[in-house]
């Protein structure tokens, strides 16, 4: 369990750029992102394709590490075990090996968090019985569908119990079972104080289990605040709309 | 080390691309007559047994095949590794707790075990198709080399005729030399070569002279080039040696730099073990340092990498034994011709892990980067 005192995520001037052409340019996908959540708080990102969102999480997963600025997880760095092993990841994707099944491959990822042996094996399956997938427990993964595949995601993201849960997309290729999956994993999750990030491009997402929402424009966070409030009487795209003219008039002045 | 990522990385060897290829050319090639009217000719000019001949024979051309097409499949395979996880499989793979020294460790030693398999497959498949060793007596190994004088023209009047020092420990009953010698300008087209080996013991002779024991003589037939073999007197004392020519006007010279040693080995079988286990050593180094290539650089350019570097221990005149695979090519000529290649060198087994071991730690530093793109 985490501190009481230290925050989820703290982030400052935390820039991510990829080289291009043989290292000649660079292109810049993170450009100076402030960003902090207090623990047991459930942050929505949202933000147009492109906009930085995954690249974010992957950096506060450990998969990426940041160009420039200060990240601290959980009060140290993503790329320190120790809050790795209190992390939760979602990918966007689903690149999960399909050569196993997926109670195997769970036992597999929560021995790589370093799990317990003897609790490996129960969690998992309480969480393939969450996620509604016990009775595929020991199919391969490669035939399931892209629906199984994101429950099969959203419990091994939560197989350790983590301080932090960061989920990428979790609503995307879901049915309405899966959306009903993804409300009891956060109910858990929340339930033991932890802190969640979603990124979405999903309204319903965002207002439903979100304390707050920030949006992410062009790689910097363009605007925060609670989600009724942003979201009052107007679609995602009106507000990525209307922040951008605000940057556009704030760069002109 | 994390026992399901090393199950994981063994199963991925072992994928049905693989071992479905492996399967159809193993089939294939243990249904060819490797030896055929070979064996016997080979065998009738150089007094051989003709059945290990064939078996040889079988043992070369089946290993020979085998490396050539499933050794690269199964490195190009540990090279693509970390462009696979870094295609996606980061995702869940780099956002564990495990260090990237755990994973790359583990799936080094699945890739390895999955490719120890397949050669012990390979083994047990090539002895099966070899059949039962014969009752030739047993097999001889290669046990290391006698000096030979510099390139001389030997003839009927000027044999020539040096002194080796006793080869001891090495050299046990029914031990061998081997030299290579070329027929060179003379009457006819072949001459006959007299290949004499005596014990010499330093000041035990009645004048205080040195005295020669147990004179053993080998006469061979040379056309254009080939070996003449003594079989070493028995007991201690330095080895006269002396080659000379029987025909007048006829001429040979020695081609090898050095005398092969053969020793009597207990089973053919040993021919194939020691590929096997040569080829044990080289993966582990290969793997190691494909893994850790695949770091840098693409599949591909971190294969042609590996191959580049061992191309010259493979053309050069004389493999060195301390590099794990150089001799690899050496040992499946030895096993050709019916014998036992050397056991191998200890030196070998500590570089392969050394190899394999800075081809992790390459891979460690590669990975502190799991994604290089958006």
């Amino acid at each position: 369990m985490a501190s009481a005192t230290e925050p989820a995520l703290d982030l400052r001037g935390v820039r991510k750029s990829y080289p291009l052409l043989l290292g000649l340019r660079r292109r810049e996908v993170l450009c100076g992102v402030d960003l902090d959540l207090a623990q047991g708080e459930t942050l929505g990102l949202a933000g147009p394709n492109g906009s930085g969102k995954s690249t974010l999480l992957r950096i506060l997963s450990g998969v990426d590490r940041a160009s420039s600025g200060e990240v601290r997880v959980l009060g140290g760095s993503p790329q320190d075990g120790a809050v790795r092993r209190r992390t939760g990841y979602l990918p966007e994707e689903s690149p999960f090996p399909p050569e196993l099944s997926a109670r195997s491959a769970l036992d597999l990822m929560g021995s790589l968090s370093g799990m317990r042996r003897a609790d490996r094996r129960p969690e998992g399956d309480r969480l393939l019985d969450l996620v509604g997938l016990r009775e595929e427990a020991r199919h391969r993964l490669g035939r399931f569908s892209r629906g199984m595949l994101r429950r099969f995601g959203l419990a091994q993201a939560a197989l350790s119990r983590p301080d932090l849960l960061l989920l990428d997309e979790p609503t995307a290729g879901l049915d309405a079972q899966g959306f009903e999956v993804l409300a009891a994993i956060l109910a858990e999750t929340r339930a033991r104080g932890a802190s969640v990030v979603i990124a979405s491009h999903l309204i319903g997402d965002l207002r439903e289990h979100c304390d707050e929402l920030a949006v992410i424009l062009s790689g910097r966070i363009a605007v925060r605040g609670v989600p009724g409030e942003l979201l009052a009487g107007r679609s995602l795209l009106d507000l990525y709309r209307e922040r951008a003219h605000a940057r556009e008039e704030t760069r002109k002045t | 080390m994390n026992a399901g990522l090393c199950v994981l990385a063994f199963r991925r060897s072992l994928a049905p691309a693989v071992l479905g290829s492996w399967a159809v050319l193993a089939f294939l090639l243990l249904q060819r007559d490797w030896a055929g009217e070979n064996a016997l000719i080979e065998a009738g000019a150089g007094g051989g047994d003709a059945g290990a001949l064939a078996r040889g024979m079988t043992r070369e051309g089946v290993w020979t095949v085998l490396v050539l097409a499933i050794v690269p499949l199964l490195i190009a395979r540990a090279a693509r590794t970390v462009s696979t996880w870094r295609a996606g499989e980061a995702e869940w793979l780099g956002s564990r707790s495990a260090g990237r020294g755990t994973i790359l460790v583990s799936t080094w030693l699945g890739t390895w075990s999955g490719a120890t398999a397949l050669l012990a497959l390979s083994f047990l498949a090539i002895e099966l198709r070899a059949g039962p060793v014969g009752a030739g007596g047993p097999s001889l190994r290669r046990a290391g080399e006698i000096a030979v004088p510099p390139a001389t023209w030997i003839e009927a009047n000027a044999p020539l005729a040096w002194t080796a020092p006793d080869p001891r420990e090495r050299a046990p009953a029914g031990a061998r030399v081997r030299i290579e010698l070329g027929f060179g300008a003379g009457s006819g087209a072949s001459t006959e070569i007299d290949f004499r080996a005596r014990r010499e013991r330093v000041n035990r002779g009645r004048d205080g002279a040195n005295d020669e024991t147990g004179e053993r003589i080998t006469r061979g037939r040379m056309a254009s080039r080939g070996f003449v073999e003594v079989e070493l007197p028995p007991g201690p004392g330095d080895l006269r040696l002396e080659l000379s020519c029987e025909r007048a006007g006829a001429r040979a010279f020695v081609i090898s730099d050095a005398g092969e040693l053969w020793v009597p080995c207990a089973s053919e079988r040993a021919a194939g073990a020691g590929i096997f286990v040569r080829l044990l050593l080289a993966l582990a180094a290969w793997i190691g340092l494909a893994l850790g290539l695949g770091a840098w650089v693409s599949a591909p350019t971190a294969a042609l990498a590996l191959l580049a570097a061992w191309i010259p221990a493979w053309l050069g005149d004389r493999a060195p034994a301390w590099l794990p695979g150089a001799d690899l090519w050496d040992a499946l000529e030895v096993a050709g011709s019916g014998r036992v290649p050397a056991a191998f060198d200890l030196r070998s087994l500590a570089l392969a892990a050394a190899l394999a071991a800075f081809g992790l730690v390459l891979g460690a530093a590669g990975l502190r980067r799991w994604r290089t793109s958006p």
